[in-house]
């Protein structure tokens, strides 16, 4: 299992890019922790993991139209290298689920780093250590207003942070998916936009429904796996079609 | 080896020819074997059934024989047949002679005349 | 002019089959690929001849697997599956004009993804060929971007990738266009040191429009014209089989009616005939000489094309 892995793995990176590593990997979590973490220091508190969680599929989306050799651009199925090796179907098809993988894995990160932040930021504050930063430099003087953990208890809110990493997942998947149908980087803008809406709307109803987090978190599971079908699924019906004519 | 591939004379027959000379000269000896057809082949930058036309045709005049997946080696040359060869060539040589002779008029007597001539050269 | 040579291929069929296709057909918008039969001599190197256009790139890709939308049979390797499988792909080497490798892929990449895809791929191999064929060397050479080579390179990568393998086919899809004239004497050492070590089992396919540059590595030829092979042949059965004919221009006129290929001019002509028909050239004040293979394919191919005109 860890040998067929790593062989996922290599097939997968084979598709990808160092820039589109660098920025993927290491650049992109740490941005979107960064920036759930700034909002929440600023007082919003446990709503800016909200917010990276919101912003994380419009992230992957563009990210993939963008960086080069990211692992949907270019035309992959139709490579003749891939096509006159035995092997060629199961690279890509390896490749595609890996990505998917690592979708879920960069959610699970970024949102991990900001939570970890955020918690550390607070323990620090009431630590009485916040006040002599000064009050005022981002308005509110780093009140942390919505202590979800705190206000919902641990359970729910573990369940609630599980249901925004699978939601950004299922909305990553789903909308790189989508955009696959298209070369044009408007619509994966709108895609990608789209997707930021809809992970908001459904990251409030989350909110607001916090009593059944961990049903949520089965649902967009749920979801996510579907997606996750769904998109290589077509992937694949694209490579077979490339071996007749259109 | 040397090819000259305008020279009108095939390159297959080139090749057979001098190897045929190597022979019959003892070059290549009884039961030695030729070098491979592909490797000559990329020697002499020619293709494959070029030089295995070569082999064959040497094949066909009795010179050498092919041994199944190892190649070609050279054939044991009986004396008789070693100087059935060479008067053969001879033979090809004088008629050549004969027919330069025809087209530049010359009489047989002077013909004759000019062989012993050379021949008289050849012994001083 | 009757040859008392023995003719290699034809008559005691002295040769293995690399590939037998049968009945193979493709249809496109217009075009149509029709070969009712194909065999490729098993350790010589068959030369693919024709016109652009004339379906070569189909019929190669029909043979590698890239395309499977046709119909007819294919065997390989004289064994008894049909068609094509993976085991059958890694002893095929192709390098063709299409979209081949991802264009960010890196050399570096490139043997990454070569060492995925086939088993029998030698890394050594591959960087020993890289050198050689001046892609570079050392960590500078490797981190260059397919996109950033020029067609000659792109072409030597590909040579390289498929090389480097242990493979008893190469299909090789326009190998020479891309390259310069002292690059293309290369790919003929490649091609028949390929040969030689495959002691008679290796194989190699190849297609070209112009055949003057791979004439002296080409054992067996298929001309290919509008979808159709119009002629095949061992090389030098096929010198056997035609004649080139010069003669006076008094007797052009006279001349035209047999060869099916001439050119005329104030001093003579010179054309292509059938050995076989030489005779009805008697009387006529001719030279003949044996052609070279450029020079039956343009004939051939300059008949075939009449007919459609």
């Amino acid at each position: 299992m860890d040998w067929k892995m790593r062989k996922m793995c290599r097939s997968y990176l084979i598709f990808t890019s160092l820039p589109y590593r660098v920025i993927v990997y290491a650049a992109l979590p740490a941005v979107l922790a960064a920036l759930g973490f700034c909002v929440g220091m600023a007082g919003l508190g446990d709503a800016g993991v909200l917010l990276a969680a919101v912003l994380l599929p419009s992230a992957e989306i563009l990210s993939d139209y963008w960086f080069l050799g990211g692992i949907q651009t270019g035309d992959m199925e139709k490579l003749d290298y891939l096509k006159t090796s035995g092997q060629g179907r199961r690279v890509m098809r390896d490749a595609l689920v890996f990505d998917l993988i690592r979708k879920l894995l960069t959610a699970l990160g970024s949102l991990a780093l900001c939570v970890l932040a955020l918690r550390l930021w607070k323990d620090w504050g009431q630590q009485g250590r916040w006040q002599e930063m000064g009050t005022g430099v981002l308005g509110r003087g780093g009140i942390f207003d919505w202590d979800f953990a705190g206000s919902m208890g641990w359970f729910p809110w573990s369940g609630m942070l599980l249901y925004l990493v699978l939601l950004s997942w299922f909305l990553s998947v789903l909308g790189t998916f989508l955009s696959r149908y298209s070369g044009l980087i408007w619509m994966n803008m709108t895609i990608g936009y789209g997707a930021t809406a809809l992970a908001a709307a459904a990251g409030l109803v989350g909110i607001l429904l916090w009593r059944y987090s961990w049903g949520l978190a089965a649902m967009a599971g749920a979801g996510a796996l579907l997606a996750d079908v769904l998109a290589v699924k077509a992937a694949m019906k694209k490579v077979e079609e490339s071996y007749y004519d259109t | 080896m040397k090819l000259l591939q305008n020279s009108g004379v095939p390159i297959y027959q080139q090749i057979a020819e001098q190897l045929k000379t190597d022979i019959l000269a003892g070059k290549l000896k009884e039961g030695e074997y030729l070098p491979s057809i592909r490797g000559l082949a990329r020697e002499l930058k020619i293709s494959v059934i070029t030089t295995m036309k070569a082999y064959e045709l040497l094949e066909a005049e009795g010179l050498v024989t092919a041994a199944q997946g190892k190649g070609f080696y050279v054939n044991a040359q009986d004396s008789e047949m070693l100087r059935e060869q060479h008067l053969r060539r001879v033979e090809e040589a004088l008629l050549e002679a004969i027919q330069a002779a025809q087209i530049a008029g010359m009489t047989d007597r002077e013909l004759q005349g000019t062989l012993q001539a050379l021949l008289g050269m050849k012994e001083s | 002019m009757k040859n008392n040579h023995l003719n290699i291929a034809e008559e005691n069929r002295m040769w293995d089959s690399v590939i037998r296709a049968r009945n193979l057909r493709k249809k496109y918008r217009g075009f149509e690929l029709t070969v009712p039969q194909l065999e490729l001599p098993k350790g010589f190197a068959t030369a693919l001849i024709g016109e652009n256009g004339a379906g070569k790139t189909t019929l190669l890709n029909i043979l590698t697997g890239i395309r499977l939308d046709f119909k007819g049979e294919i065997r390989y390797f004289d064994e008894g599956n049909r068609g094509i499988d993976s085991r059958v792909q890694e002893r095929i080497g192709y390098t063709g004009p299409g979209s081949y490798f991802l264009p960010q892929w890196s050399i570096r990449q490139v043997e990454e993804i070569s060492e995925i895809l086939f088993e029998n791929f030698h890394q050594d191999r591959f960087r020993t060929l890289c050198r050689d064929l001046g892609l570079g060397e050392g960590m500078g050479a490797y981190t260059k971007e397919v996109r950033k080579l020029s067609d000659g390179s792109r072409m030597k990568l590909m040579l390289a990738a498929v090389l480097a393998r242990d493979t008893a086919l190469l299909v090789l899809d326009e190998p020479a266009s891309p390259l310069d004239p002292l690059m293309r004497d290369k790919l003929c050492d490649l091609i028949r040191e390929y040969l030689e070590q495959g002691e008679g089992e290796r194989s190699v396919f190849f297609s070209t429009h112009n055949i003057a540059d791979m004439e002296n590595v080409t054992d067996y030829a298929v001309i290919l014209e509008h979808g159709s092979i119009v002629e095949e042949g061992f090389v030098e059965d096929l010198k056997e089989k035609y004649v080139l004919v010069k003669g006076e221009e008094r007797d052009a006129e006279q001349a035209g009616k047999i060869l099916f290929s001439m050119n005329r001019s104030a001093y003579g002509f010179q054309g292509i005939c059938l050995s076989r028909n030489l005779d009805q050239l008697a009387g006529m004040d001719v030279a003949v000489e044996t052609p070279s293979l450029s020079q039956i394919c343009v004939a051939v191919m300059k008949a075939n094309t009449k007919l459609r005109l």
